[in-house]
């Protein structure tokens, strides 16, 4: 999953983006609202976190202009929880809001429905098979056997669950999972892969040569 | 009650109307009492002047050559000059009796004996009821001769000698008894005397009438007051509802001067107004408070979550280190914005807390200029001094405060290698500071917020390069405490100036003990 977190506090961005690194996201930051807006359209983002009050363009006006081209699901963070500046978010096309000071825990859990959500997923278990994923604690099991798996290997197997019968290309792959800082030339996708079909199964992930991958519903 | 304006005009009211009826009805009630007892008067003169003429009667001759028989033929010779009885009057019959005029007889004597009342003349004068009135003739030494009508005893006679002389009529009263006395011939007195205890009656009765008109009239005119005063009053209450459902969260509410009376539009218009400058102070206060705990609130959430990434697993003490630093600066950020807020807070009620003392302006920038030499030389600012003394009565640390600020806006908001010119002078008796720089400028329109709280020029400026947007707010606070000025030109693109001026002219502690307030 790939985040982009858009905040001008640069403590606050750094801290957002480490803390969501480290639960196995894709993460990119943005410290004002154009590079924000940029990075929002040019890139594929599972989800977007916004702070409000930005400098170059404001969180609400980003929204806007992000919607008229992105379904992209947004969280916004804000400083301002007047009823108003919430209502104008959630207007302008935001799907949920934080307010400052949050906690991690929470923005994470947030973040986690949402991208659930936008895949029209509502439970956070995802069954097939004999595999269950739950995305809550990023936990794969396979016959009620715990199975473990890395961060960027949950990831992945995430991807392909909440597409789970449609085709994903390495493209979508690289996209979704890795962020602007990865060497999107290697070959890390074929390794994690790899790992993933030693773990669950080599029947789990079906290749279709020069295409993508994709598992069966 | 007795502050109620209803109630006043309808005392008032009350007051003025039962003044009204009792004049209107007592003027009333006295002119019809008066007239009655004038008629009765009338009545009772015009019988005493038929009695008197009845007693002069025709004029018998003397008993002359011809003897007591010479009587003049019927019909009589003339008249007493006040009888005006013709036979029209009813009072014909048969001859009167003549006086006797034989000066030789004692007065009393040459009355007629036997006066004989002229027909009708009970029916006319003597009232409806017959006792009602009297009729009494009697003599100079108070024997009565005759009298008719209601027995009068007894007789109240007027001291002797004190008799109403030829035409004089007087007239008396006495208990309810209106009594008429006139000159008879040979010195003998009519009296008439009449009941006025009818009229009385009468006038009794219509005093009865009256009280009652009066009664309906001060009900009336009090029912009608009261619902006029209501009428007038309820403008007022409709003012005060008005103004009382204006609440915090309900400010739109205003009074609607164009359905108030005229004489009370002023008003809706002052409070109308009041109304607006609370809502500015109040919306202004709420912004106030609504952006402070917005700047708080930045900090404290990256101290919430830095120190909750770094206990969410073991780190290296490095990262440990890190965590700490980032807190530090984060609570740093926090204590200055809330000692900001504190001192505006301070400011604004009137105690911020000065100690003020005779001081030279021009040390204080020297001192603080140089502390922020090697911030400007960091980006290539050169800071230049003009500085002669200026002294006034001020607190050097607060003032201190100003300079700082000032030099360090210029500084923050200076091009790189650009300069800053600071200089103190006096000048028309005011110490006065100007610190101007080549920076980027301020629009016109952006320099009547400048002294705003939490206002950035540039807004695209990210939080890291710009302050707590309090800096200058809080200078004004200051400035304002000592009485002095503080104004801004500036042009975009070439630089902005701030020029700060301190009276001297009240070089006395006392005018420091109540700084003044800040304008919300």
């Amino acid at each position: 999953m790939r985040v982009l977190v858009i905040e001008d506090e640069p403590d606050l961005l750094s801290v957002v983006m480490q803390a969501l690194r480290e639960t196995g996201y894709a993460v990119d930051g943005a410290a004002d609202g154009r590079e924000g807006l940029y990075k929002a359209r040019v890139a594929e983002y599972d989800a977007l976190v916004l702070d409000l009050m930005l400098p170059g363009i404001d969180g609400w006006s980003l929204l806007r202009e992000l919607r008229k081209t992105h379904a992209t699901p947004v969280l916004l963070l804000t400083a301002r929880d007047s009823l108003p500046d919430r209502v104008r978010g959630l207007d302008a096309g935001a799907d949920d809001y934080l307010t400052k000071p949050f906690e991690l825990a929470e923005l994470q859990a947030r973040l986690r429905a949402l991208i659930r959500r936008s895949a029209g997923k509502a439970s956070a278990q995802i069954s097939f098979g004999d595999i269950t994923l739950d995305t809550a604690t990023r936990t794969a099991t396979k016959g009620g056997e715990r199975i473990s798996l890395t961060p960027r290997e949950y990831a992945l197997v995430e991807f392909l669950a909440l597409h789970k019968g449609k085709l994903v290309t390495r493209t979508m792959i690289y996209d979704h999972l890795f962020d602007e800082d990865d060497d999107t030339l290697s070959n890390l996708v074929d390794v994690h892969v790899s790992n993933v079909r030693r773990k669950l199964g080599k029947e789990f992930i079906t290749t279709r040569r020069g295409e993508g991958y994709f598992i069966h519903a | 009650m007795l502050r109620s304006i209803r109630w006043t005009l309808q005392l008032w009211h009350a007051a003025i109307l039962a003044l009204a009826v009792v004049g209107i009805g007592l003027t009333g009630y006295f002119t019809i009492q008066q007239a009655r007892y004038k008629e009765i008067d009338a009545e009772l003169i015009a019988a005493g002047q038929v009695l008197v003429s009845k007693l002069h009667g025709p004029v018998r001759p003397p008993d002359g050559p011809n003897g007591p028989n010479d009587r003049p033929p019927p019909g009589g010779y003339g008249r007493g000059p006040m009888n005006d009885f013709g036979p029209g009057d009813g009072f014909g019959g048969p001859p009167p009796e003549m006086l006797d005029r034989d000066p030789n007889r004692p007065l009393q004597d040459r009355l007629p004996r036997n006066i004989e009342l002229p027909p009708g003349f009970m029916q006319r004068y003597a009232g409806n009821d017959p006792s009602e009135r009297s009729f009494v003739i009697f003599s100079a030494d108070h024997t009565i001769i005759k009298s008719w009508g209601a027995p009068y005893d007894p007789i109240f006679f007027p001291p002797k000698g004190q008799e109403p002389k030829g035409d004089t009529v007087d007239t008396r009263t006495r208990g309810t008894f209106h009594e008429v006395l006139m000159a008879a011939p040979a010195h003998s007195t009519v009296l008439v005397s009449g009941s006025v205890q009818r009229v009385d009656n009468e006038l009794h009765q219509l005093l009865w009438h009256l009280i009652a008109a009066a009664a309906g009239v001060l009900t009336v005119g009090l029912t009608g007051g009261w619902l006029i005063s209501r009428t007038a009053v309820r403008p007022i209450g409709l003012m005060s509802a008005a103004a009382g459902s204006i609440s915090a969260t309900r400010w739109a509410q205003r009074i609607d001067a164009r359905r108030v009376p005229t004489e009370l539009r002023q008003l809706a218009s002052v409070l109308n107004a009041t109304f607006d400058r609370l809502e500015a102070a109040f919306m202004q206060q709420a912004r106030f408070t609504a952006d402070a705990s917005h700047e708080l609130r930045t900090p404290l959430a990256v101290i919430l979550s830095h120190t909750e990434l770094a206990l969410s697993r073991d780190r290296t003490p490095e990262e440990y280190r890190k965590t700490i630093d980032t807190c530090l600066a984060a609570a740093s950020r926090m204590k200055s914005l809330v000692e900001s807020l504190l001192l505006l807070s301070h400011a604004d009620v009137g105690e911020l807390a000065l100690q003020p003392c005779p001081m030279d302006l021009s040390d204080v920038v020297r001192e603080n200029a140089n502390m922020l030499t090697t911030l400007a030389g960091k980006r290539a600012i050169t800071i230049a001094t003009q500085l002669q003394n200026a002294t006034f009565i001020g607190d050097p640390a607060r003032i201190g405060q100003v300079v700082a600020n000032l030099i360090s806006n210029a500084i923050r908001y200076n091009r790189d290698g650009g300069s800053i010119s600071v200089s103190t002078e006096v000048i028309l008796g005011d110490a006065v500071l100007t610190v101007a720089d080549t920076g980027s400028g301020i629009s016109p329109d952006d320099q009547l917020h400048v002294f705003d709280r939490f206002f950035r020029a540039d807004k695209a400026r990210s939080r890291e390069a710009g302050g707590s947007g309090l800096g200058l707010a809080i200078v004004k606070s200051i400035i304002a405490a000592h009485n002095g000025t503080i104004e801004v030109q500036s042009e975009l693109g070439v630089g902005s100036t701030f020029i700060a001026r301190f009276p001297r002219g009240s070089m006395d502690t006392e005018a420091y003990a109540k700084p003044a307030r800040l304008e919300v």
